[in-house]
């Protein structure tokens, strides 16, 4: 048993009997306990629970692709009678008595949960500005001890890096998906804000919240995505429009946004996007420059705004509460507090801006996915404020996380030995452009197949 | 939630009660931080330091904002729903 192995090689090794899914489900519980644990990935480990999932799976027709299938969820996802924690030393005794509806669908098509993953604190709603802003402290990158492993959605990322899981559920409401993915070298996909249902996650912001698979490969991520996605009555913002991931038509044209490797001192992230370019171009894509339309909109100071106030009202009776003070990251402390002093207006003025800034959906008129890369450097160091590591670090300042258009973030390249990250852009609803240009790329590479020198047990 | 003018008559009648019960000037108590009068108590030493730059944070958002055009008063809320768009 490879614990690195794709989905499509586990599937067929369960359905060959080369081992069952007990035998697969302790591989990667022992992988958590010693690698895991080691990296601060694991919140908590559900070893009982996984393998009476298992020995039933082992028992019971195939469901789904996933039957048999471990995997780690973010520890923001409700799961009945296991704790789950968000992150936060101030919720440390939370124990919820239902299954996120996410959970409740992996349970259905056959899928073991192995383990509740590490997260940065409340997803780091509060400004979080450090690493350690978490429960367990900070969460150690896959490929560089000395690293982190990105947030919020960190455990999924390093689990994942490190092949202590399959696939794994993270979340962003402002990159706390593409972000672990592109510092582990992992392959993930946000969803168009109300693909998949939010009931049992964690809130931070309603109006921006994502659930989405982290994985090996994008075509991993989309096999479990299909597993999630899809209308729930109990999270009104679903949809009800159909996830078509392989849809065919006219090869996507790929838009360029303007890049600045040389101001950002990114020489290696700068060669990897070239790289990349060549061979999508060598697969037959062509590129078009673009650039973000001028809407009168400041995308990410709105996005600030939102998290401020749905954060505060989100976790209100928290923030005013006698655990506020037990968080990890005094940076949050202080964050969620004056985030109470968040007026009205301007969160009004900011979900205002978003009609403007729908405007931003002009650029489909020339491309039909952006590539650019998640970050200009490799992960930041585990000592030092964001305020100081991220100062080169770039990232996409567009309106995506404004309008609710998917991403697909998959490793390109890297730097001094630890991965850079790509990501594929789309329109709203649009997952299979993302999903499959970034799968063009993956048959064509294979970064998302290294192994990281950390990674033996 | 009573109509616009009901509410107004009702505040107002509010207000002249409280005018009337109001205690002069120099017996008024110091007035507290209203934002620290919202939490628990006194935050760890660390995070009080940062709060005064975290709620200048807040407010220079506001400030941010208000630089940029703001949308006519006409104009209905925002709902939010993903806009489809149509490919090539």
């Amino acid at each position: 048993m490879n614990p690195f192995a794709d989905l499509r090689q586990l599937r067929r090794g369960l359905d060959r009997k080369e081992f069952s899914s007990v035998e697969l489900t302790r591989l990667y519980l022992q992988r958590l306990k010693t690698l895991g644990a080691a990296h601060r990935a694991v919140a908590e480990l559900t070893e009982e629970h996984a393998l009476a999932q298992a020995r039933a799976a082992d028992n019971t027709p195939k469901r789904s692709p996933l039957h048999g299938i471990p995997f780690g969820a973010k520890d923001l996802l409700a799961t009945k009678g296991i704790p789950t924690r968000w992150g936060s030393p101030g919720h440390a005794d939370q124990v919820f008595d239902y299954d996120a509806t996410v959970i409740d669908r992996l349970y259905a098509a056959g899928a073991v949960l192995v383990a509740k993953l590490e997260m940065i604190e409340l997803a780091g709603g509060g400004n979080y500005n450090q690493p350690n802003a978490s429960r367990m402290g900070a969460c150690v990158n896959a490929w560089d001890a000395k690293l982190w492993a990105g947030g919020s959605s960190s455990g999924s990322g390093a689990a994942l890096g490190l092949g202590c899981v399959p696939f794994a559920i993270g979340s962003e409401t402002s990159g706390s998906i593409t972000c672990p993915c592109a510092f582990n070298g992992v392959s993930g996909l946000r969803p168009t804000y109300g693909r998949v249902s939010r009931y049992g996650a964690m809130p931070l912001c309603w109006s921006l919240d994502k659930i989405g698979p982290m994985a090996r490969s994008i075509d991993d991520a989309a096999v479990v995505l299909a597993a999630m996605a899809g209308p729930d009555a109990n999270d009104p913002s679903t949809f009800t429009e159909p996830l078509r991931l392989n849809r065919r038509g006219p090869r996507p044209r790929i838009g360029l946004l303007p890049e600045n490797f040389t101001g950002n001192q990114a020489e290696a992230c700068g060669k990897a996007y070239q790289d990349a370019l060549t061979t999508f171009r060598r697969l037959g894509y062509e590129f078009v420059d673009v650039a973000y339309p001028d809407t009168g909109v400041a995308y990410n100071l709105a996005v600030g705004i939102i998290v401020d106030a749905e954060g505060a009202s989100a976790h209100e009776n928290f923030i005013r509460g006698t655990r506020l003070k037990e968080l990890a990251d005094p940076h949050q402390v202080a964050g969620f507090a004056a985030s109470l002093e968040t007026p009205a207006t301007d969160y009004l003025w900011a979900m205002r801006a978003r009609t403007k800034a729908l405007g931003a959906n002009r650029i489909w008129e020339q491309c039909d996915v952006i590539f650019t890369p998640v970050f200009y450097h490799r992960a930041v160091p585990l000592e030092g404020l964001f305020s100081q590591t991220f100062q080169r670090m770039g990232g996409d300042g567009g309106p995506a996380n404004l309008l609710g258009w998917p991403s697909a973030a998959f490793p390109i390249g890297f730097e001094d030995g630890a991965p850079l990250g790509g990501q594929l852009i789309a329109p709203a609803y649009r997952e299979d452009v993302s999903v499959r240009v970034a799968r063009d790329f993956q048959r064509a590479t294979d970064f998302h197949r290294r192994i990281s020198p950390l990674a033996s047990v | 939630m009573p109509d616009q003018p009901t509410r107004r008559a009702l505040l107002s009648a509010v207000g002249a009660a409280a005018a009337a019960h109001a205690l002069p000037a120099k017996a008024t108590p110091a007035e507290p931080d209203t934002l620290l009068a919202q939490l628990s108590g006194p935050l760890p030493e660390e995070a009080a330091k940062l709060l005064p730059g975290m709620r200048d944070g807040i407010r220079q958002a506001g400030v941010a904002r208000s630089r940029y055009p703001l949308p006519d008063a006409s104009e209905p809320c925002f709902v939010f729903v993903p806009t489809a768009v149509k490919l090539r």
